[in-house]
């Protein structure tokens, strides 16, 4: 079963979405409730996703509007998240095509709390620029100071384990963030990123540190 | 319906960690626990004896197994217990 079959599978047993076909790129046409149709191409990249994972599928007569590989938990280069941002098209996982569905937008979809980060590094009065390392982990680059590396978790609470593999999965950054302001961060968490010299912080925390 | 579903399949997954699953407490929490259909994905928090059984569980679940996916919160009893998270969840137990 090729990726796109299972991919297709899996969203045929949604009541909100509907496959209505297959464009001749192998992208699939996905229908919302509301009528809304997008195209979405399937990946199965096992390593990080780069720019040749995604140059491909740009070339056809069709675009994707929506990129998703899967296994999920593979991460997004910087270089092929700019790419895609830059065909007006957009990235994620499975359950992401549920939410594309829901905006009805799919090419200027962006996952929320990203966004949220995105817009709040680059609007701090210390920062010159934004960019990807991957799709939760960015470098800010301060206008006083050493640029920032801020890895973005989702979680409600950090726990000692939430940094431990963020830091398996990510490599290097100074400060890792939940993507929530709600919740808490546990004192292990905190000193399990104090062992690999960097910091738990909370939003609030991170706009302080990033002036300094 | 899809709570009931879900349950089933996490108790399943549990019980085929074996070993490295004992002594954990499973959570359901988020829109599956209150049986919403359309869930973005299973809110699970699994609380661990310690570290070394958490990066074990992490290494050992595949969040993709299933539709909608696993996300995937694993910290220590002491951890959770410090930052109240059943409450702050209003998390269901769902293994043992």
């Amino acid at each position: 079963m090729s990726v796109t079959d299972w991919v297709a599978e899996k969203l045929g047993e949604r009541r909100d979405l509907k496959i209505v076909g297959r464009t001749p790129e192998d992208f699939l046409i996905v229908r919302s409730r509301s009528n809304y149709a997008f195209f979405v191409a399937a990946l199965s990249v096992q390593n990080t996703i780069g720019l040749v994972d995604v140059e491909p599928l740009f070339v056809g007569t069709n675009k994707p509007q929506l990129i998703i590989n899967v296994p999920s938990d593979i991460l997004w280069s910087g270089a092929a998240i700019d790419r895609i941002h830059s065909e007006s098209a957009s990235f994620g996982r499975l359950r992401d095509v549920a939410r594309v569905a829901d905006t009805g937008d799919a090419s200027s979809y962006r996952d929320r709390n990203m966004s949220f980060f995105i817009n709040m590094l680059s609007q701090h009065p210390n920062v010159s620029g934004v960019s990807y390392i991957y799709e939760n982990v960015f470098k800010a680059d301060r206008m006083a100071g050493a640029s920032f590396v801020v890895a973005v978790i989702e979680a409600y609470n950090m726990s000692a384990e939430d940094v431990r593999n963020a830091r398996n999965r990510l490599g290097h950054f100074d400060v890792v963030v939940k993507s929530t302001s709600y919740g808490s961060i546990t004192n292990q968490a905190e000193a399990a990123a104090k062992s690999i010299g960097a910091e738990a912080l909370t939003y609030g925390q991170l706009m302080g540190r990033l002036a300094h | 319906m899809i709570r009931e579903r879900v349950i089933a399949t996490l108790r399943e997954l549990a019980v085929a960690l074996g070993s490295m699953a004992v002594g954990t407490e499973w959570h359901l929490f988020g829109s599956i626990d209150r049986d919403e259909w359309e869930a973005a994905d299973i809110d699970l928090m699994i609380f661990c004896t310690d570290d070394d059984q958490a990066d074990t569980l992490r290494r050992a679940i595949d969040p993709d197994v299933h539709f909608p996916p696993i996300h995937l919160a694993l910290l220590t009893f002491d951890e959770a217990a410090e930052i109240n998270a059943i409450h702050a969840q209003h998390s269901s137990v769902v293994f043992p």
